[in-house]
């Protein structure tokens, strides 16, 4: 997004405005502090001093009281997940995470984009019926396909499924980002592909040489937010990936099993996975957040 | 070349005559080619870039669709492990679970419509301001923009984690704290169907936690309002409500009207945070229809649900289906013919 100053005028909408994001934000940073402090204490401070900072710790009660950074150390011994034999533990779901986003965020990016190029670029018989079905998936809902995609995956690709199968049930061209990239290369002019076919380029060298580079700004972007959504989803590895588990899906495991396993009744532990887990992509979001914001632009549903 | 009126040295003259035998040597700039070779090359090219996409969505959505019709018409047979036909009997149990009072399909299409309500009425506005005040430029803009992006960016796990700790444990001693007086209240009781306590306190966390949802595109859409158009407003003196009523919102509509579009079409299917904070264990009590049709299928998220639920959770999907499709495209017709234009 250009930078653009705007000159800011107080008036009570404004401040209104100001007041209503300000507390919420707030809200926001209270419980991510809470969390923090909560998760460096030790199980029985929490039990009996939940808000407070963690107790003062003397030689007599070092395991019970005072500040336990110990248990970032500990989380990545005690939030596992077993399956078919192997145990995932903290560093192997990071990694499932890692690959399951990387994959699924590439593959969602390429089928939208491909078909968003085709239709905004080239004028061919499907054109039309591509673009229309795509308006079609998202306005008409299909409610509950869930079991019949199941029962697909399991005719086609038997039990267990491996991620390219995932990636390959899971993206469809027809989502949101299809508008995104078509809004994209409507407003990204032919002539510089004129151009380069005078100069002998065929169209998979234009595609890969031009409108893809005139496009990075948002690729980067949808990608990006691609890649923290997948990072952060459990539902698709719980359905269609359950026996390498990601760090999301353990932690719905491990929050919604009553075993008696440390990590489910060690709360400051369960804590310090969650800000683990939530490193990566807040680094990510970090890094990259002027490329993300400004950059994905969405038409309406004109079909 | 020779048109060009270039007047240089020799070496100059030299350099073009040797580009000139180059460009004949090399055959280039390639001589025409035929329409027919041109559009044979597009078509190849098309081909090559469209099969996988079209493939895709032939198996895995019209496939799949189709296969999910027929098991609405069929029953599973725990003996055989097949799907057989069973003409009507699984719309007949939905549609008797809706005529059903207390634990039935029909408190949760009210569930459903709150939740919907909420979304529509409260959130959109919430989310279109929310990013209206961080493109205006508000004062700590910077600050705000990340700050509201943490419920998109940290996992919604970490945050159904935190806030089920905070709920549990935090809220009762601040309770304790203000009365002097220890609290059982369990603002996640999900066994309460007359107050269904836990059922709004997850429907309050979801809202909250979409406070800022879909920031990205709103900015997308609100950057490409012109500054001319902005600054002409300012020179006219409207206020902040002003310009965004007149000159963002009409901007901006599409996507609002994409947005409205697409919560429509999840009123059967959105879950929220319900499977998230119970996973199935709420089944009846606080469910949504979204969250009633996922646990059928996804059973309690440690091993997959039987497939005899199957057939069940496919004929309420097809039936719903073709209850909010008209809905949805009315609505997106009437949104198009009355909403703000940007004339």
């Amino acid at each position: 997004m250009a930078k653009q100053k705007r000159n800011f005028k107080i008036d009570v909408f404004a401040v209104i405005s100001l007041v209503v994001i300000g507390i919420y934000c707030l809200s926001l940073l209270v419980l991510i502090g809470w969390g923090f402090l909560n998760s460096v204490k030790a199980q029985i401070d929490f039990r009996t001093n939940a808000l407070g900072f963690p107790s003062l710790a003397g030689p007599e009660n070092a395991y019970q009281a005072g500040w336990h950074f110990d248990n970032y150390i500990s989380a990545f011994n005690v939030l596992k997940v077993e399956r078919n034999g192997n145990t995932y533990y903290l560093e192997g779901l990071l990694f499932n995470s890692l690959l399951y986003a990387v994959a699924m965020a590439f593959t969602n990016v390429a089928m939208h984009l491909v078909v968003a190029y085709a239709c905004a670029k080239y004028t061919f018989k499907l054109n039309k019926i591509l673009y229309m079905t795509a308006i079609v998936v998202m306005l008409v809902p299909i409610v509950g396909s869930l079991p019949s995609e199941m029962r697909m995956a399991q005719l086609l690709f038997g039990k267990e499924n491996n991620l390219l199968e995932v990636c390959l049930m899971k993206n469809r061209y027809t989502g949101t980002y299809f508008l995104v990239f078509y809004a994209t290369y409507k407003s990204i002019s032919w002539t510089y592909a004129e151009a380069a076919q005078l100069d002998g380029a065929g169209h998979f060298q234009i595609f890969m040489q031009i409108m893809i580079p005139l496009a990075k700004n948002t690729i980067m972007a949808v990608f990006i937010l691609l890649f923290i959504n997948y990072w952060n989803d459990y539902y698709i590895p719980m359905m269609f990936w359950s026996h390498h588990p990601t760090v999301s899906y353990a932690l719905y495991l491990a929050q919604n099993s009553s075993g008696s396993s440390e990590f489910a009744s060690s709360v400051p532990k369960q804590l310090a996975a969650c800000f683990i887990v939530s490193i990566p992509v807040f680094t990510v979001f970090m890094i990259f957040r002027n490329q993300i914001i400004g950059n994905v632009t969405m038409g309406g549903l004109k079909g | 070349m020779k048109d060009s009126g270039f007047d240089g040295g020799f070496f100059s003259r030299l350099k073009w005559k040797l580009y000139d035998l180059r460009v004949k040597l090399s055959g280039k700039p390639k001589k025409k080619q035929s329409y027919t070779s041109v559009k044979r090359q597009e078509t190849i090219f098309l081909t090559l870039l469209l099969a996988i996409p079209v493939i895709q969505f032939c198996i895995f959505y019209i496939g799949v669709n189709i296969n999910s019709i027929l098991m609405a018409f069929q029953e599973y047979d725990g003996v055989t492990g097949e799907f057989k036909m069973a003409g009507l009997v699984q719309f007949r149990k939905i549609i008797e679970q809706l005529g059903t009072d207390g634990f039935g399909l029909r408190d949760e299409v009210e569930r459903s419509t709150m939740q919907f309500l909420l979304a529509l009425l409260v959130s959109l506005p919430l989310n279109v301001f929310v990013a209206f005040c961080v493109w205006r430029n508000l004062p700590f803009a910077g600050f705000f923009k990340v700050v509201l992006f943490l419920p998109s960016m940290i996992p919604s796990i970490v945050f159904v984690l935190l806030g089920r700790q905070f709920l549990s444990h935090g809220v009762p001693e601040i309770i304790e704290m203000i009365t002097g007086m220890p609290s059982t209240l369990d603002l996640l009781d999900y066994r309460d169907p007359e107050n269904l306590t836990g059922f709004k306190t997850v429907l309050v966390f979801g809202m909250w936690m979409n406070f800022a949802g879909g920031m990205v595109v709103y900015l997308g859409a609100m950057s490409g309002i012109s500054d001319d158009v902005v600054e002409y407003g300012r020179m006219e003196n409207i206020n902040m409500l002003q310009e965004f009523w007149y000159i963002v919102l009409p901007s901006i509509f599409p996507t609002i009207t994409t947005y409205i579009v697409v919560t429509l079409a999840g009123f059967f299917t959105n879950y929220g945070f319900f499977y998230s904070f119970f996973g199935n264990k709420a089944s009846g009590t606080v469910t949504t229809l979204g969250h009633h049709f996922f646990a059928l299928v996804a059973g309690d998220g440690r091993t997959p649900a039987g497939m005899d639920q199957y057939p069940e959770a496919a004929a309420g999907g097809l039936l719903f289906t073709l209850i909010v499709t008209p809905i949805t495209l009315g609505a997106k017709w009437l949104l198009e013919k009355y909403g703000p234009s940007e004339d």
